[in-house]
C-alpha cells in the first residue's frame, strides 16, 4: 500500500467516524429538554428546543457549566441562541463568562442592575466583547424561541417590573436577589396549554408569590432551597409535580428542612443536584419525563 | 569508538562537577512569611486556573485570587494581603498597574490565544485533549482531571517529554522525502517551535534539549551510544538548571525517555517479531531504511496489499503499545513516589489512548496555527481532530468508570523507588542477554 492510499484510508476512517457522531447527535432532537447542570452551589440551566436551539439560564460558580454544555450539545454547534443572567452574583454569573469565551452567543438577557464587584466588571467587559444583542429583561415580555412542527417554545418574563427595574438600575437594592429575573418556560401546541416550568433564580418568596398566574409541572425552587424562597402559597398555586433544587456543598444549610418538609407534605417529587447530579427533563409538549445522573 | 568514550567520560565528569558547584550557589526570590505585605510584582508565569480560583506564582509564594478578572503574563500588579507561614496569600487586594511587554509575555499571549480558539471550536473535554497535546494545559476541569489521573493518562495533556518525542518522530519519519540531514534539522526546529508554543518554561526547554540530543543519538545509531547521550543531556540540563533534579517533570521526562530508548526499543523488536515473520526478507543495505526516533517501524518492505494492510495496522499498534508500556513502566516508581497511587489498568488505558495521540497532535498543530490566521479553516480542521479526541475522551471515561482499587503504596519511600528500578533493570538484563552460543 503506498503513502497516498494510507492517507486516503485514514481520512476515510475519520470522516466515517464523524458521520456516525453526527447521527448520534441528531437523535436528541424533536423534544424540548430542560437540563439542570450540576454546577455546585449555584444555578446553571440549559434549555434545548425541539429544533436544537439553546438557551442558558445562569452559569453557576466556577467553570463546571461548560462540561455540562459539552455533554448536552452537538459537538459542531458552537452557538448559544440566548443567555440569561438572572442577577449578578457569583453563583449565577461566574460560569457565564466561560460560556461567552467558548461559545458564540446570539442574545444576552440581563437586568443591568449593578453589583459593584470585580466579577461584575469582568462580566460587563465580556458582554461588550461578545458583541451580542443585549436585552434588558422586564416583566410582561414574551420571548418566542422556537415554533416548528406545530410546537412552540416561549419564555415569559415575570420579574422584575419596569418601574422597579429603573429604580434599581439607578441604585441597586440592598439584597440583589430581589432584582433577579424570574421566568416561565412554556412548551406545547399553544402557549396557554402544555408543559411549563417556573425558573425562579434567588427571588424572595414574598415576591414570587405574586407572580404565579398558572399551574406548572416543574418548579425550580428559589434560592437553592433556602427558606427565604418558598412558602405554602407558592406551592398551592403552582401545584408542581416535580421540584428541582439546584444546590451543592454549602455552609448556609441549603436546602432547609422547612422547604423539604413543605414539599414532602404536598407530595411533590424532589430532585436535587447535590444528590442526583445532572437532572434532565424531556417533554413532548404534553407529558414530561425526568432522569438524573445518580 | 575509544576516542568517543573518553570524550564522553570527560564531558560527564566536567558537567557533574559543574552541577555540584552550581547547586551550592542556588537561590530563589523569597517573599516574607507570616506577615501582612504590600508588594509590587510582574507576573512571570502563566497563572494556573482551577475550578474556582486562579493561582499566581510570585517568587516562592503563591497568590490565590478569584477566577475573574483574569491575569496574564507581563501584568504588573500591586498586592496587599497577608502571607501565611507557607508563603500563600489568599484573596488579597490586587490592583493592575500596567503591562510589561517581553518575549515571554508575547509567546504567552499567543499560547493563550490558541487555547482560547481551540476552546471555542470544540466541546470542553475534547478541547482539553487537543490543546493539551499541542500546548500542554494547566486548566483541566476537575472531574476530567480526576479521570485522567485515575487512568494514568494525565501525562498526555500536560507537556511531557513523550509529546516532544512524538513531534520529533513525525519529522524524522520524513527522512525518505528530505534525506537525513534535512529531516533531522526539521525535527529539531519542530521541537523548538513546540517549546516556544508551550511557553518556553524551564521544564519544556529541558525536555527539548533531552529529546533533541536523544533523537540525534538514536538517529546516528550505535556509534553515539544513545543512553550515554541521554545521561549527557540530563547532566547538561542540570548544569544550567540545577534545581531541576528535584522537579517531578524533569524526573518523569528522563525516566520516560530512558524507558522508550531501552525497554521500548527492545519491546518493539519483540512485538514486531511475529509481524515481521510474515514479511519477505528485508533487503539488506538498501540505503532507504527509514530511521525514526522510535525504534523503526516494521513496515519497510512493500508486500502484497492485503498483508501490507495487516502489517501496517499491526506495526502501528505494536509500536504505540511498546512506547506506551515502556514509558509507563519506567515512570511508575516516580509516580508512586510523589502521588502514592496508580491504577493497575493504566497500562491498558495508555496503550489504547496512545493510538489517538499521534493524529490529535498533528491535527492539533494545524488547528493551532491556522486558528491564528484563518479561523473558518481551523474550525473545519478541528472537526476532524474531534474524532480521535472523542475516542481519547471515551477511553479515559470508560476506564475511569471501572471500579477497581488503585494500588497505593510507596508514597515518599525512596527505598521502594530504588528497589523498583533495580528490579526493572535486573529483569531487563535477564531478558535482553544474548545466549552464549550465538
Amino acid at each position: 500500500m503506498d503513502q497516498k492510499t494510507k492517507i486516503f484510508l485514514t481520512l476515510a476512517v475519520i470522516f466515517a467516524g464523524l458521520g456516525l457522531l453526527l447521527i448520534f447527535s441528531f437523535q436528541n432532537l424533536g423534544k424540548f429538554r430542560l437540563i439542570f447542570c450540576d454546577v455546585g452551589q449555584g444555578d446553571g440551566m440549559l434549555l434545548v428546543s425541539h429544533s436544537g436551539k439553546q438557551i442558558i439560564v445562569d452559569g453557576g460558580p466556577g467553570t463546571k457549566i461548560v462540561d455540562c454544555l459539552s455533554a448536552n450539545m452537538p459537538f459542531w454547534d458552537r452557538t448559544v441562541e440566548l443567555v440569561v443572567a438572572t442577577h449578578a452574583q457569583k453563583d449565577h454569573i461566574e460560569g457565564l463568562l466561560e460560556v461567552l469565551a467558548r461559545y458564540k452567543v446570539g442574545m444576552i438577557a440581563e437586568t443591568k442592575v449593578n453589583n459593584s464587584s470585580e466579577l461584575y466588571r469582568a462580566w460587563q467587559k465580556a458582554v461588550e466583547n461578545e458583541k451580542a444583542k443585549v436585552y434588558v429583561a422586564k416583566a410582561g415580555d414574551r420571548l418566542s424561541i422556537d415554533a416548528k412542527q406545530g410546537q412552540t417554545l416561549s419564555i415569559d418574563i415575570l420579574w422584575p417590573d419596569a418601574q422597579r427595574l429603573s429604580q434599581w438600575q439607578a441604585s441597586p437594592p440592598s439584597d440583589l436577589n430581589e432584582s433577579a429575573i424570574v421566568l416561565r418556560v412554556n412548551y406545547g401546541p399553544s402557549t396557554s396549554s402544555g408543559f411549563c416550568a417556573y425558573l425562579t433564580a434567588d427571588i424572595p418568596k414574598e415576591t414570587l408569590q405574586g407572580l404565579i398566574e398558572k399551574e406548572c409541572q416543574i418548579l425550580k425552587i428559589a434560592h437553592h432551597g433556602s427558606k427565604t424562597g418558598t412558602n405554602e402559597e407558592i406551592l398551592n398555586e403552582v401545584r408542581p409535580r416535580l421540584a428541582i433544587i439546584q444546590v451543592g456543598k454549602n455552609s448556609y444549610g441549603h436546602p432547609t428542612k422547612e422547604v423539604l418538609d413543605l414539599l414532602r407534605s404536598k407530595a411533590v417529587k424532589i430532585l436535587r443536584n447535590d444528590t442526583n447530579g445532572i437532572i434532565e427533563i424531556k417533554s413532548d409538549g404534553r407529558t414530561f419525563g425526568a432522569k438524573s445522573a445518580r | 569508538m575509544k576516542f568517543e568514550s573518553i570524550l564522553y567520560v570527560i564531558l560527564i565528569v566536567l558537567l557533574g562537577f559543574g552541577f555540584a558547584l552550581r547547586i551550592v550557589s542556588q537561590g530563589k526570590q523569597e517573599i516574607p512569611k507570616g506577615v501582612p505585605i504590600k508588594l509590587a510584582a510582574t507576573i512571570k508565569k502563566e497563572p494556573r486556573i482551577y475550578e474556582s480560583n486562579q493561582v499566581i506564582e510570585i517568587g516562592d509564594g503563591k497568590v490565590y485570587v478569584d477566577l475573574y478578572p483574569r491575569f496574564k503574563v507581563g501584568d504588573k500588579i500591586l498586592l496587599s494581603g497577608e502571607v501565611d507561614s507557607e508563603g500563600r496569600i489568599f484573596r488579597p487586594k490586587v490592583e493592575v498597574l500596567g503591562r510589561r511587554r517581553s518575549v515571554s509575555s508575547f509567546f504567552s499571549n499567543i499560547r493563550l490565544k490558541i487555547s482560547q480558539n481551540i476552546a471555542s471550536y470544540l466541546p470542553s473535554r475534547e478541547a482539553t485533549i487537543v490543546s493539551g497535546t499541542v500546548l500542554g494545559v494547566d486548566t483541566i476541569e476537575k472531574s476530567f482531571r480526576d479521570d485522567l489521573v485515575k487512568t494514568g493518562t494525565i501525562h498526555v495533556v500536560v507537556v511531557s517529554g513523550q509529546n516532544l518525542m512524538i513531534v520529533a518522530g513525525v519529522f524524522l519519519s520524513l527522512v525518505r522525502y528530505f534525506g537525513r540531514r534535512k529531516s533531522l534539522a526539521l525535527a529539531c526546529l519542530a521541537v523548538i517551535t513546540y517549546a516556544f508554543l508551550t511557553g518556553f518554561e524551564a521544564p519544556v526547554v529541558r525536555a527539548s534539549i533531552m529529546v533533541i540530543l536523544a533523537s540525534i543519538a538514536i538517529y546516528f545509531g550505535r556509534q553515539m551510544m544513545p543512553i550515554w547521550s541521554l545521561i549527557l543531556a540530563a547532566l547538561l540540563i542540570l548544569f544550567i538548571w540545577p534545581q531541576a533534579i528535584f522537579e517531578v517533570s524533569f524526573q518523569l521526562t528522563f525516566a520516560a525517555t530512558l524507558g522508550i530508548m531501552t525497554l521500548g526499543s527492545w519491546l518493539t523488536r519483540i512485538l514486531a517479531g511475529p509481524v515481521s515473520s510474515f514479511l519477505p526478507a528485508p533487503s539488506i543495505n538498501s540505503g532507504q531504511a527509514v530511521l525514526r526516533v522510535y525504534p523503526e517501524r516494521s513496515r519497510r518492505a512493500v508486500g502484497n496489499p492485503p498483508t501490507a494492510v495487516t502489517r501496517l495496522i499491526k506495526g502501528f499498534i505494536a509500536d504505540n503499545a511498546a512506547i506506551a508500556t515502556s514509558a509507563y513502566i519506567f515512570t511508575a516508581p516516580i509516580i508512586l513516589f510523589y502521588f502514592g497511587r496508580i491504577s493497575p489498568l493504566a497500562p491498558l488505558a495508555n496503550i489504547l489512548v496512545a493510538e489517538a495521540v499521534f493524529p490529535v497532535m498533528i491535527l492539533g498543530f494545524l488547528v493551532a496555527l491556522t486558528s491564528l490566521v484563518f479561523s473558518p479553516l481551523a474550525q473545519i480542521l478541528s472537526y476532524i481532530a474531534y474524532v480521535p479526541a472523542y475516542y481519547f475522551v471515551k477511553v479515559v471515561g470508560f476506564f475511569a468508570k471501572i471500579p477497581i482499587e488503585q494500588v497505593s503504596f510507596g508514597k515518599g519511600s525512596l527505598l521502594a523507588v530504588l528497589i523498583f528500578y533495580l528490579l526493572i533493570f535486573i529483569l531487563f538484563a535477564i531478558w535482553t542477554k544474548k545466549p552464549k552460543s550465538s
